[in-house]
């Protein structure tokens, strides 16, 4: 099967879909599963297979015909296996869980076009072709994001698309200052000409291009709008845009990176310690990123926005490893970015099962759902085990290499926000963990059942994915070296299920046992221990008084008060009101225009043309 | 080949023949206007190819160029007509169903002036027969904007006042050329725009895009225009603000560039162009009449073309050009679907128009495609005219006007998707006005729209061979004078 068609079989896929929707419910949830699932079985099949040739569509656009190239790499094999397989599982998944939403056709619509866009940007072989899908994809994840049931959903959607139509101008800007010159938009014509220009110049083409990928990826400081979208998105898309919206975001960054190697043209720039001003800022960002995320997450009560904040912090993570440029880095980056993108899936699916039957997303009004949905909470538990990096989870194996990246260069201070970033994470994914599943069943959570099969199933295969990486890490280092191969990086020595790092090697069967061990163990203590009392949920504060906020007293309400209180200043210095008092001073402006000029009084408007006539006149026309 | 002259004729006969059609049938006027647009779309076709191969000139009475008034259709001419009937046709379909106003007859035979005035602002290549069809154009688009009763007068005396001023600046600007060089004929006007005194030449120009830039909507001389626009009924709308703001477009680009090809001028009309079309965005974006948001929008659409075409090169001008051509396109479609909409909720206020979508979703579509349009998503047909703007004006080095056309385009996403998200995903607050339906004037615009997203060719094409000939204006003034 072309490549071209990877791309456009799901864009027109869904279109079909939509109006066959009107007549059978549910034909779209299930058209696209079966559609993903076609395109996922194909692209497993090309595995290996890098020696396919390029193609090209021709597009007239000025006054020639510009080729769209695409092509396959094992970075873009990796991107599009991921969204494919992603794209599955969440379509499965809502063909049970969107039984009462009213946009239902419209998010299949867009989803589709939205996976067939991803495939698009990653199979892209010059900037154009990219450009455009990364066009379609902002567009399609902004009707997504749009059509979240919560009423700032509208106001998310928006800043969200304001904020990545910026980026993506610069980005056009960039493009066609370096087409005005060269004729092409090949990235290797590109990077060549850009390693030729003088220094500053090329410096500022190349903060142009990168832009649209930072903000895509979460990035300090256009981490604005994450929260807001990852939180009002409906509760299946959440997942998607988290685990792989971001990751586009990446792989921009990769491909600036490495692909066009910036390294090899920022090195005679300015350097600090080993490494080029861009990459350091970078990293610095990254580092900032995390810290950020971190200390937002933990202050968050509505659990979808708290799950958003530590997307951000890990995405610094990942930007820290990309951006040090070490053959380690890349590897822990990598992975990082697969192994968030599959916990994070799992974390976001089951807040979504969590919902589904609960419908709500505040914390407090939650509690002691363990016994009535224990597959969700298994899920939910494995995943904030990867996410919180203890082994024998994948999570812990990216962070490891990571680490190890970060330490062997000597970055203290990047090593030091990353410790913080991981401690951090303990505390916030164990906040919902506690209110949600622990704790007292809420009263009218009574009849709760466990989501239907298909619900499950994504679940299912999620956490088992976590745990095969967790034990066989040696399965993604293969693809990886492929990666570092492609792109000229050495590559990290590794087995099936060990990796070495720059201070020894990582045995993770060992360990696997190990900690199958300890859980036997405490499994056996907990068996034979004394079986725990049941207390009322509200006994301890009362005292018999009337309460008019229960929720306020619930012990899930600002859990970390005494952390918060801490970091209560820095929290309140928010970059989104710089951003939105500049978004408001340029409104104020338009008001200023509407109130002075348009006064709808035909004398002044006659008025303005003879002045008009004057200014002109005198400003140079005439004299 | 069929005499072009036909397709100025056949809406102006029409025009006067509807009170007599109107007498045997109440339901013939419409079906006649119907009828000549579609003859004209079918003239244009049967022409077409000839065109593109070399400029046509139709010389009234058979007397040699300097004497007698001409029509000159060269490509730039030949898109422009083609997209004015294509667009009128579809207009004058939709208005077989959709005019129910007490004087049916007295509408349609405006609408049928209005065309031919169009068409004739095109196509000349006099000047005062620009003037003419300028005056006819304005004219029955006072009458047409009245048709709404209760404010359509104050907006239309608002039109007259500014629409009358500036005829008088084109008749000045008219009469100092005839006074300068002797002729009329534009062609006669260019030979000899050299000879003339090169401070009359800026005086006149002056005057000229005083007088015409009044239709063509850029600020602050067309300040009259959300007042007409959003009253005038939605057919009357789209017409003036798709086509009537192409011709004068089309009538600035003759003049500046066939004319007085003057550089030095340009700067002068970027600098306009760009100011009226940032403080068209920043107003566009405080309405909350969703066509009062259209007029503003098309205002800085027209500035955004006018500010393109004056960088002077190849690549601006064929971008300027295509968005142009693709606005006319897309305001149509905007304008009829706003209009039913405003039908349906009974309402002009965007925030009526909560959840429209579900209740009459092919119009909610069509209203979105048109949007996405203007704001140049890929694989609709703005997303190459912006591309190609962008790459001009940056192929011309102008970086700082980049910046603000992207800028501007922003300001645009704002207050295009503040509609989309409420007809899509606003609260349902609809209680049903009446009852609208129109299917084929929107499913064929947005299959224009597509069509021409995808394969660009076929308008950039022509374009290209339209931008080469307005830059050689030896050729145009040879075609014209026979080598004279």
């Amino acid at each position: 099967m072309s490549l071209f068609y990877y791309t456009f079989i799901p864009i027109v896929i869904a279109f079909i879909a939509y109006f066959l929707n009107k007549k059978i419910k549910l034909s779209l949830a299930i058209l696209n599963s079966v559609v993903f699932a076609y395109l996922f079985y194909q692209i497993s099949r090309l595995y290996n297979q890098w020696n396919i040739p390029h193609e090209t569509i021709s597009y007239y656009m000025f006054d020639r015909e510009i080729q769209l190239i695409f092509q396959l790499t094992p970075l873009s094999w990796l991107f599009i296996f991921m969204t494919t397989g992603a794209g599955l599982l969440i379509a499965i998944f809502t063909i049970k869980s969107q039984q009462e939403y009213v946009l239902r056709s419209s998010f299949h619509l867009n989803f589709a076009i939205l996976i067939g866009s991803i495939l698009g940007v990653v199979l892209a072989g010059d900037f154009l072709t990219l450009f455009i899908f990364w066009e379609i994809m902002t567009w399609s994840s902004f009707f997504l994001i749009s059509s979240g049931e919560k009423k700032a959903a509208q106001k998310a959607s928006y800043r969200y698309i304001i904020l990545s139509t910026i980026g993506a101008y610069l980005m056009v800007t960039a493009l066609f200052i370096i087409y005005n010159q060269i004729h092409t938009f090949g990235y290797n014509q590109v990077a060549a000409h850009l390693s030729g220009l003088p220094i500053t110049e090329s410096i500022i083409l190349i903060i142009m291009l990168a832009i649209p990928f930072i903000i895509k990826a979460g990035v300090f400081p256009f981490h604005v709008w994450v929260n807001g979208a990852h939180s009002n998105a409906p509760k299946e898309f959440s997942p998607f845009l988290s685990g792989l919206m971001l990751k586009v975001g990446i792989y921009g960054v990769i491909l600036l990176l490495y692909f066009v190697p910036l390294y090899n043209i920022l090195k005679e720039s300015v350097n600090y310690r080993g490494l080029p001003i861009f990459n350091y800022i970078l990293a610095i960002f990254g580092c900032i990123t995390v810290i950020t995320g971190t200390i937002l997450a933990i202050r968050q009560e509505d659990v979808k926005r708290l799950v958003a904040f530590s997307s951000i912090s890990q995405m610094g993570y990942i930007i820290m490893a990309l951006a040090i440029s070490t053959p380690l880095g890349f590897t822990g980056g990598l992975l990082h970015l697969m192994n968030h993108m599959i916990f994070k899936t799992t974390i976001f699916l089951s807040i979504a099962a969590v919902i589904y039957r609960t419908k709500t997303t505040k914390m407090s009004e939650m509690g002691g759902l363990i016994f009535k949905m224990p597959v969700t909470f298994t899920a939910y538990l494995i995943a904030i085990i990867a996410l919180a990096g203890i082994p024998p989870t994948n999570g812990f194996i990216s962070k490891w290499v990571i680490y190890q990246a970060l330490i062997d260069k000597g970055y203290i201070f990047l090593s030091v926000a990353a410790f913080f970033g991981s401690i951090g994470s303990f505390m916030y994914v164990f906040k919902p963990l506690s209110t949600i599943f622990l704790g007292q069943l809420k009263p009218e959570h009574e009849n709760i059942k466990e989501v239907p099969f298909l619900m499950q199933l994504p679940m299912f295969v999620l956490m088992a994915l976590i745990l095969l990486f967790g034990i066989l890490p040696g399965l993604q280092m293969n693809l990886i070296n492929q990666i570092s191969q492609l792109l000229n990086i050495q590559p990290v020595g590794f087995t099936l299920y060990s990796i070495t790092g720059a201070f020894g090697k990582w045995n993770s069967l060992v360990i696997f046992s190990l900690f199958v061990g300890g859980f036997l163990l405490a499994f056996i203590i907990f068996i034979s221990a004394k079986k725990s009392k049941q207390v009322g949920l509200m006994d301890t504060y009362t005292s018999g008084e009337y309460m008019d906020d229960p929720e306020a007293y619930h012990y899930a309400y600002q859990y970390f008060r005494p952390f918060d209180r801490v970091f209560d200043s820095f929290a309140a210095r928010s970059l989104t009101v710089i951003y939105d008092t500049f978004a408001q001073n340029i409104v104020k402006l338009g008001n200023l225009f509407r109130k002075s000029i348009v006064t709808g009084n035909g004398q002044t408007y006659a008025f303005y043309m003879v002045l008009f006539i004057v200014i002109l006149a005198f400003a140079g026309w005439i004299i | 080949m069929v005499n072009l002259i036909l397709i100025i004729a056949l809406p102006l006969l029409a025009a006067f023949l509807i009170p007599l059609f109107n007498y045997i049938n109440k339901k013939l006027p419409s079906i006649v206007v119907f009828l000549t647009t579609a003859i004209n779309l079918l003239i244009i076709i049967l022409n077409y190819n000839q065109i593109i191969l070399e400029p046509v000139i139709i010389e009234l009475g058979n007397w040699q160029a300097p004497f007698a008034i001409n029509i000159y259709v060269g490509t730039l001419e030949l898109i422009s007509i083609t997209v004015i009937s294509i667009i009128s046709l579809i207009i004058a379909f939709y208005n077989l169903n959709h005019s129910n106003f007490s004087s049916e007859s007295k509408f349609h035979t405006l609408y049928s002036i209005i065309i031919a005035g169009i068409y004739g602002i095109v196509m000349t290549g006099d000047i005062f027969n620009l003037f003419v069809f300028i005056e006819i154009t304005t004219v029955a688009a006072y009458g047409l904007t009245t048709f709404n009763k209760d404010k359509g007068y104050e907006a239309a005396i608002k039109y007259i006042i500014i629409g009358s001023i500036s005829s008088v600046f084109l008749l000045m600007a008219i009469g100092f050329t005839y006074s300068a060089v002797g002729s009329l004929n534009m062609a006669v006007i260019a030979a000899a725009s050299n000879l003339i005194n090169p401070g009359l030449v800026r005086i006149i120009s002056l005057l000229f895009f005083v007088g015409i830039a009044f239709e063509a909507g850029i600020l602050p001389l067309s300040i009259w225009v959300p007042d007409v626009h959003s009253i005038a009924p939605s057919a009357v709308s789209s017409t003036l603000s798709g086509l009537v703001f192409l011709a004068g477009i089309t009538a600035l680009i003759k003049i500046f560039f066939n004319l007085f090809a003057d550089p030095s001028l340009y700067v002068f009309l970027m600098i306009i162009g760009a100011i009226s079309l940032i403080i068209g965005e920043l107003i566009a974006y405080q309405q909350d009449d969703i066509k009062r948001m259209l007029a503003y929008s098309s205002i800085a659409q027209m500035s955004l073309v006018l500010t393109i075409i004056s960088v002077g090169t190849k690549y601006a001008i064929s971008g300027g050009l295509f968005q142009l051509f693709n606005h006319a396109i897309l305001k149509t479609l905007l304008f009829l679907t706003a209009g039913l909409m405003i039908k349906y909720a009974g309402s002009r206020n965007i925030s009526d128009f909560g959840g429209i979508a579900k209740k009459i979703p092919l119009i909610a579509v069509g209203f979105s495609v048109g949007s996405l349009g203007i704001l140049g998503v890929p694989f609709f047909n703005g997303f190459v005219s912006k591309i190609m703007i962008v790459n001009g004006s940056l192929n011309a080095g102008e970086y700082i006007l980049t910046f603000l056309v992207l800028f501007a385009t922003v300001i645009e996403m704002a207050y295009y998707l503040k509609v989309i998200q409420t007809i899509f995903f606003g609260k349902i607050s609809i209680n049903p006005h009446k009852i609208v339906k129109s299917y084929v004037p929107i499913i064929v615009l947005i299959t224009v729209v597509f069509l021409l997203g995808i394969y660009p060719e076929l308008i950039t094409k022509p374009l290209n061979q339209a931008t080469g000939e307005l830059l050689s204006r030896s050729d145009y003034i040879s075609n014209v004078l026979g080598g004279m």
